[in-house]
């Protein structure tokens, strides 16, 4: 984000600077949903970002209009994996049976609709249930994939095993179109030596 | 049995809705009943289903080349053509007008250059030039304003379908004719296109031509161009909003599509690359970083290294000014040291509170009435409290108090 703060301005600390400051250490993505904490986030967002700069932070306005720390994460990569295999299927089944929907697209209606964990498709066929499985997730795993989602403020649990997607949804649909328009993709068969996406594997609590 | 070419060509104009809904829907029927059926759903209720099938074979609109009846290939890409009307008027044809006109406009800008007036060949030739403009813009006009219909149709069709597979192909189309017709229309028609320029260059040789022509006995020129000058105007702004309604129409639905459509070959690169145990083809930890600092050192060592120099760049810097008007002396506040040694040059001092007062200002008495308690602990020998007590009048609220007298301690 663009630091308009002047370094050597004293700036009045945000309201909700520790309340905002735990959420986004712990990955969350904030968004309107947040109530309190966004709004504070929205107005101040400038003084937000120049705090964060200073504790070694890198703030982030996403255009579909929530905010993140980008930056080397700590997660478990099994865990993000976990989370992505999980979208991209998702994003799979509904693009194959969006002509049975009166929206008849998908990307526009996603955070108007909720789903029932039950009628998910990631079990639903064997390759799919091969490819979650190499993950380390089955079907009663499938909980922790969401909670660790709702964790990052991408889903909101609702009642009776339902959820719904959030705004930051948006960073999967858009890594999605980042593989799409990934010129080099057909080139990139072989393995590059010694960069693994394992590589970057960091057990979760570590510091940065 | 003989068939005579005008008995096809008359039967399928009369039954071309039976024909073309087998075409689109492929259909092929095992046995005669069923096509029976078919033509029985798809045509007049007091049509007879039974004779409308029975002719289609004998004139071999359908045909049993592999045991199921079938209209034959040829029907089928003829049909397939047909429904592709739009083609008629492509925009290859439609710059092929707007061409025309730039030539005509061309020859109008010569004429209007060597305008003379009351001559009635030349009267003529030029208003038969206007009605070749108008021609020529009613036909680009009228091309455009069916295929935009067309479009709404397809899209109205589109939206009513239930059919997955028929949503499909009609979406299909649907991207065909935005990507391939209606943007390159828009190219030509949009202000800033040939066609808005050229009907510019139209309506001001009309209006040149309309002006000059003031005066002049026989007004039927000056009324033809003005006629010509109003009616490019109108089938530009027409040609043009039924563009732009058709873009509004269509534009979304395949901005969706194009863009879903991206997303889901993302999607299917990404779940090969999976599927493959390629997990480094995805760059998770360039591309989907999710810092989770939760339970870290508060402050990292980013955060400390900024810290850190921060404060080294605030070493060089000068101290912030305080104003910037001009500078005044200040009195030296009093203190009870300073008080003190000039009681001490008394040797009685009546009122202690009231002298105070008369160094220190009678403005408030917070200031006076501490400078006496330090007095007190100072040298307490000295003072004495007298019986009675006084009321001090300050400039804000007025105090009353005992009466503290000075006599100078002897000291050894």
């Amino acid at each position: 984000m663009t630091d308009v703060i002047s370094n050597s301005a004293l700036i009045p600390l945000p309201a909700r600077l520790s309340s905002v400051f735990r959420s986004l250490r712990s990955g969350r993505h904030l968004s309107r949903e947040d109530g309190a904490d966004f709004l504070d986030l929205d107005r101040h967002a400038p003084q937000y970002a120049h705090i964060l700069a200073g504790l070694g932070y890198d703030l982030q306005r996403h255009p579909q209009g929530f905010y993140y720390l980008q930056g080397r994460g700590s997660i478990r990569s099994e865990r993000m994996r976990a989370a992505l295999l999980f979208m991209l299927i998702l994003f799979q089944a509904l693009d194959e049976t969006k002509f049975q929907t009166d929206d008849r697209s998908w990307e526009r209606s996603l955070l108007r609709r909720s789903f029932r964990v039950a009628e998910l498709p990631h079990f639903q066929t064997a390759q799919r249930r091969s490819m979650m499985s190499a993950v380390g997730v089955d079907e009663a795993g499938l909980a922790r994939v969401l909670q660790l989602l709702d964790r990052l403020g991408v889903v909101r649990m609702l009642p009776e095993a339902q959820f719904e997607f959030l705004p930051p949804v948006h960073r999967f649909i858009d890594l999605c179109v980042h593989f799409a328009e990934d010129d080099q993709w057909s080139e990139s068969s072989e393995p590059t030596d010694g960069v693994s996406d394992l590589d970057d594997d960091e057990s979760e609590g570590e510091g940065k | 049995m003989a068939r005579h070419p005008t008995d096809f060509i008359r039967f399928l104009a009369k039954h071309y809705q039976i024909l073309s809904a087998m075409c689109r829907e492929n259909r092929r029927f095992t046995s005669e009943s069923e096509l029976e059926v078919f033509c029985g759903t798809h045509s007049p209720p007091d049509a007879n289903a039974g004779a409308i099938a029975r002719r289609l074979r004998e004139l071999g609109a359908v045909t049993q080349a592999t045991g199921d009846w079938a209209p034959p290939p040829y029907l089928r890409a003829f049909l397939a053509e047909l429904e592709q009307r739009h083609a008629l008027a492509s925009p290859g044809v439609v710059r092929g007008w707007v061409e025309k006109l730039i030539d005509l406009a061309s020859r109008l800008e010569s004429s209007t250059s060597s305008l003379t007036g009351g001559d009635d060949r030349y009267d003529i030739a030029v208003v038969d030039l206007f009605d070749e403009i108008t021609d020529t813009l009613a036909s680009i006009a009228g091309a455009v304003g069916a295929n935009c219909d067309r479009i709404g149709n397809e899209v109205s069709k589109y939206r009513s379908e239930e059919d997955a597979t028929q949503i499909r192909k009609r979406l299909s189309r649907l991207v065909d004719l935005h990507a391939s017709y209606l943007e390159p229309v828009l190219g030509l028609v949009d202000i800033g296109g040939d066609f808005h320029m050229v009907c510019e260059r139209i309506a001001s040789d009309c209006e040149s031509i309309a002006q000059d022509t003031i005066g002049i006995r026989d007004d039927s020129l000056r009324q033809a161009a003005i006629t010509a000058s109003r009616d490019v105007v109108w089938l530009r702004r027409s040609t043009l909003r039924r563009a732009h309604e058709a873009n509004r129409e269509l534009g979304p639905l395949c901005e969706a599509a194009a863009r879903e459509s991206t997303i889901t070959r993302g999607v299917n690169r990404a779940l090969e690359a999976m599927a493959n145990d390629r997990w480094d083809r995805l760059g998770l930890h360039r591309h989907l970083q999710v810092v989770i600092d939760q339970d870290g050192p508060i402050i990292s060592d980013r955060g400390a290294k900024t810290v850190v120099s921060g404060a080294r760049s605030y070493r060089v810097e000068p101290p912030p000014l305080l104003g910037t008007g001009s500078q005044s002396e200040m009195d030296v506040p009093w203190g009870a040291g300073a008080l003190l040694a000039a009681l001490e040059a008394s040797s009685h001092v009546p009122d202690v509170l009231e002298w105070i007062c008369d160094r220190v200002g009678w403005e408030a008495a917070d200031g006076p009435a501490g400078l006496l308690y330090d007095l007190l602990e100072l040298e307490a020998d000295g003072f004495a409290a007298g019986a009675g007590t006084r009321t001090y009048v300050f400039r804000g609220v007025d105090m009353d108090a005992h009466i503290w007298a000075w006599r100078a301690p002897a000291h050894d």
